[in-house]
Order: structure tokens, then C-alpha cells, then sequence
């Protein structure tokens, strides 16, 4: 059977080590729970739950926010300036992750194009790197093209008479859009800052590269404990608890919308 | 609003059917000041949001061509010193053409597993066949950090860190669901009957795949290999902790000078970065455009 090579060959390259790693969080250094009672019980870890979860939740919200506009600019637009404007959101998104970090290392940096603008308002020629506003600023960046084109997606399909029906009945501008086509978005809306939220959770590159150490999100974290504490049982734990989380958010989302893959994007 | 009423309304709305394509602004009805200012404030909006976009994109390509040793913007002046040194220093160019060695192979096992994958889900009515796309599809929705820490442990554990044709292995379970989900897409808008048709007339099942089914699942097929292989290229947080000392990639060098130097040098890294992979992306839209084209015909 056709399917036998695929499915052997992920059980092997992947279902394997990442079953090992889960695995690991309970056998690493001592079979048992021991790993989880540390972390519940360390003030230090709760410290970076909370940093990860709220940074998450304001990239997710700022995302969902400037992209409405722009995916419902698109859905309305002509179409063959839509098919430009997309290229302007997709080039973005297939522009690699630590190449956009590095970038706002230099917008954000001193004397980098963003310092020098603010400037004359803040009165600060020290640049806002290795701070939160960095990370949100960098992430919010790089996970803007999720929530445009999954809202543009389903816009696409809106009726397009159905506002101007609206009207024709009395309801204003204001009032049609409200009622009618906001209604008609909104399980794209959440399911697209839902989704921001998850991926978001465990970034890695952008929280290390233009985070301080008060911005220690759980990945970075992770990563510290296998390369600065060689603590395997720790990050395994810790990679157990975000592949939970994550993977229960994602099959929320999937039950809450028929957002399928980033393929058809 | 009702619904009756409301889809009374549209109906009425819709009725002097604007042809498709030519509809003109203004041209409905008359727009009021308030909607004239939503309008300009939504174009004021969305330009600056297109702009905060693609600004730090351009902003990398054009540090690339600094003229001076350190970043500053607006640039001090215009030249291809990075560019030149960056082609004479080897250690990036080793890192460029390992990356480049690494994603092929790795584009080259995700497009086989993932096309026989999409083409055995689309043949196949056993009852596990949701399990087995939940299985080839969870790459991409699981935290590339958790997947980093699994290959690790995996690594680690089996003392091949650094080896190149391993890292590609790795690469290739993130590419597949891009091509599963290509060609899954076309053996959809297949018709199976020209296979059948093919069988009767005397073609043996291989060559019916060769000759009938491939052919047509070519488009997709490139575009998942394409995807998979842009994956591949920029991978950067599995690379921290499997390459060793051995397989130093480009986005590997790129990590690691970035947190010792700022150059302009880096820049045009991040440009040659940019430009592979955009370089596929768009490449892959014109396969898209040109069969979109000849099926139109």
C-alpha cells in the first residue's frame, strides 16, 4: 500500500524523537513527576509563563488589529491591485524570521531609522532594543501576515451586495459594517489572533535576539537550560507543557473555523 | 435586521449587475463626507501598515550596499565592498553552499514522501486515513522549539551531531506538509477515470502513474519541492542545536555573527537570503499564473 513509506518514514524521523523527548521529561534525571513539580514550583518559571502568555496575547491583539483593516482593504480593492498589494504581505511572510529580527536589531537599535525618527518626540537618542516594546514590535512584524491573509480569505467570500443592502434599508455606513459584515468576519478574526497567539508562544529567534534577559519567553528558556545548564530533564518539561498547550489551542481553533493549513495561503 | 429583509434588500442591491471587474467608485451611490473620511482614514491605515511591512526588508537590502564598516541609515554612500567580501571570505560561502546542499536534499525527500503520501490518502478508503494526514500535517503546527529539542535529544543521543544528511532528514518532515497539501490539492481537480481509461486500454499501473498521473501533478509537485526547499534554506532554530561544529549553515553564521559583530556584511547575507527565497516564492506564483493560463485555453 501506497501510504506504508510515508507513514513508516515519519514514525522513524519524527514521531520517534519527538515520543523520546516526551519521554524524556519524565525518565530525565530520575524516572517520575519530578521535573514538573520543580517548574510548577519554581517562582522563576511561573515568571516566564506569565512573560510568554502576555507577550503572546499583545502580539496576537496588535496583529489582529492593524490586519483587519488591511485584509478588508483587500477583499474590497480591485482585483488586480489586490494581487499586487498580497505580493506586499507575502514577501514579508517568506523572508526569513531571523533575517527580519536582525533587521529590527537595526531599526531599533542607537542611531538605527526608527531611534532617529522618535527622537525629536522622545528626546532619547538610546534605542528601545532588549525591551518589550523591541519583542512586540519585532514579533507583531513577523506574524502580521497570518491574521491579513486568513481575514482577506474569508472576506473574499462575503457577498459583496450584502453591505449595500444594508443601506439601501436604512442602516449607516457605520451601522451596516457593524452589524453586517463584522458578524460575517469575526470567527476569522479570532481564530487568526488564535492562531498568532499559539505560534507565538513558542518563538524563539526574535525574543533572543532583541529581548533582554527580561523578556525570557518559555523557548528561550528552553534553550537555556540544554546549552547554559545542560539540564535535559528541564527542557524537556518545559517543550512537554508548550507542546500541550499549543497543540490543545490549535485543535480549538480548528474546531472553532475550517482554517486550513498556510498552504493555500 | 431580519434576514428576509436583508436578503430581499440584496437581492435588490444586486440587481443592475455591475460587470465583473469594471466596478467603479462612486458609481452606486453617492458616497456621504462621513464614508469619505472612513475611505481616506482606511487608505491612510492600510499604507502604513503595508509600509511597517516591507520596511525592514528593504531597509536589509540596502544596508547590503553600505559603503562604510559599520550600519547607519540613510547610507554614508553606495558600494558592493560587502558584497565582495563576503564572496572572499569562506566561511560564508561554505555556509551558503552547505545551506543550498542541505535544502535540496531535504526538498528532495519531502517531495517524494509527501507526493506518494497525497497520492496514497487520495486512493486509499481505510479508516485511519484522518490519522495519517494528522500525522504528515503536525509539522507545522507544532513549536519549531519543541521539534529543535527532539532532534536534539535524538542527536545527541546517537552521537551524530553536525551530519549533514541527517539535518536534511529533519528538514524534509518540516517540508512535507507543504508538499502533501500541493498535491492533494491538484488529485482533487484530477479525474480518476483517466486512469482508469489508461488501465483499460492496456497500461500497466506504473506506467499509467508515469505517463497519466505525474504528468498532470507536475505544477504542484514543484511548488511543494519549491516550499520545501525555502524551509529548508532558512531554517533557524533546529540548526542551533544539531549543527555541531560540522554543518555551519547560512542562517547558522548569520545567528552567530549577529550576536558578536553588526556589519554590513550581515546584511548582504540577510539580502542573499532574501533573495533565495523570494527569488523561489514568486518563481512558484508563475507556475501557478502559467497553468492557470494554459488551463484557461
Amino acid at each position: 500500500m501506497a501510504l506504508g513509506l510515508p507513514v513508516a518514514f515519519m514514525a522513524i524521523v519524527y514521531a520517534y524523537p519527538v515520543g523520546a523527548m516526551l519521554l524524556k521529561s519524565f525518565t530525565e534525571p530520575e524516572p517520575g513527576f519530578g521535573n514538573f513539580t520543580k517548574a510548577f514550583t519554581d517562582d522563576a518559571i511561573w515568571d516566564v509563563l506569565v512573560i510568554t502568555v502576555r507577550l503572546s496575547a499583545e502580539v496576537a491583539l496588535l496583529t489582529v488589529l492593524l490586519g483587519f483593516p488591511v485584509a478588508y482593504f483587500l477583499a474590497r480593492t480591485s482585483k488586480r491591485k489586490a494581487r499586487f498589494l498580497v505580493l506586499l504581505v507575502v514577501i514579508p511572510f517568506w523572508t526569513s524570521i531571523l533575517v527580519r529580527s536582525f533587521s529590527w536589531i537595526v531599526l531599533l537599535g542607537d542611531n538605527g531609522l526608527v531611534t532617529t525618527i522618535l527622537e525629536p518626540l522622545t528626546g532619547d537618542s538610546q534605542g528601545m532594543l532588549y525591551s518589550e516594546s523591541a519583542v512586540i514590535i519585532a514579533m507583531t512584524h513577523i506574524l502580521l501576515p497570518f491574521p491579513i491573509l486568513i481575514i482577506k480569505g474569508t472576506l473574499d467570500q462575503i457577498d459583496t451586495s450584502l453591505p449595500p443592502a444594508a443601506r439601501s434599508l436604512g442602516a449607516g455606513p457605520l451601522r451596516a459594517f457593524a452589524h453586517v459584515y463584522l458578524p460575517l468576519a469575526l470567527p476569522a478574526i479570532v481564530s487568526s489572533g488564535m492562531l498568532v497567539f499559539v505560534i507565538a508562544l513558542g518563538f524563539y529567534v526574535t525574543p533572543a535576539l532583541v529581548g533582554g534577559p527580561k523578556q525570557s519567553t518559555i523557548a528561550v528558556v528552553i534553550a537555556q537550560a540544554v546549552q547554559v545548564n545542560f539540564d535535559w530533564g528541564m527542557a524537556a518539561t518545559l517543550a512537554t507543557m508548550l507542546l500541550v498547550v499549543a497543540t490543545a489551542l490549535t485543535m480549538i481553533v480548528r474546531r472553532l473555523t475550517k482554517v486550513k493549513g498556510m498552504v493555500a495561503l | 435586521m431580519s434576514t428576509v429583509e436583508l436578503t430581499a434588500a440584496r437581492d435588490a442591491a444586486a440587481r443592475p449587475a455591475p460587470p465583473p471587474g469594471s466596478r467603479r467608485r462612486g458609481r452606486r451611490s453617492p458616497a456621504t463626507p462621513l464614508e469619505k473620511v472612513l475611505r481616506w482614514g482606511l487608505r491612510a491605515v492600510v499604507t502604513l501598515v503595508l509600509g511597517f511591512l516591507v520596511t525592514p526588508i528593504v531597509i536589509v537590502v540596502l544596508e547590503s550596499f553600505n559603503s562604510v564598516d559599520y550600519l547607519s541609515f540613510p547610507l554614508e554612500g553606495w558600494s558592493l565592498t560587502h558584497y565582495r567580501r563576503f564572496f572572499a571570505d569562506s566561511a560564508w560561502v561554505d555556509a551558503s553552499l552547505l545551506s543550498a546542499k542541505i535544502a535540496l536534499l531535504a526538498a528532495l525527500i519531502a517531495t517524494v514522501i509527501g507526493t506518494v503520501a497525497a497520492w496514497g490518502l487520495a486512493r486509499s478508503e481505510a479508516r485511519g486515513k484522518g490519522l495519517v494526514f494528522a500525522l504528515l500535517y503536525s509539522p507545522l503546527l507544532i513549536p519549531i522549539i519543541v521539534l529543535a529539542m527532539s532532534y536534539y535529544f535524538t542527536f545527541a543521543d546517537l552521537k551524530v551531531i553536525g551530519h549533514w544528511q541527517l539535518i536534511s532528514v529533519a528538514y524534509s518532515v518540516m517540508g512535507i506538509p507543504y508538499v502533501l497539501v500541493a498535491v492533494s490539492n491538484a488529485l482533487q481537480q484530477f479525474d480518476p477515470e483517466l486512469e482508469n481509461a489508461a488501465r483499460t486500454l492496456g497500461a500497466g499501473m506504473t506506467r499509467t502513474l508515469l505517463r497519466i498521473t505525474l504528468p498532470s501533478l507536475t505544477s504542484a509537485i514543484s511548488a511543494g519541492a519549491l516550499f520545501a526547499f525555502v524551509i529548508a534554506f532558512d531554517e533557524a532554530v533546529i540548526i542551533l542545536f544539531v549543527s555541531g561544529s560540522g554543518s555551519v549553515t547560512l542562517p547558522r553564521k548569520l545567528w552567530d555573527s549577529v550576536r558578536y559583530d553588526l556589519t554590513p556584511t550581515l546584511a548582504v547575507a540577510g539580502t542573499i537570503l532574501i533573495a533565495v527565497c523570494v527569488g523561489l516564492f514568486l518563481l512558484s506564483e508563475l507556475i501557478k499564473i502559467l497553468r492557470e493560463r494554459r488551463e484557461r485555453r
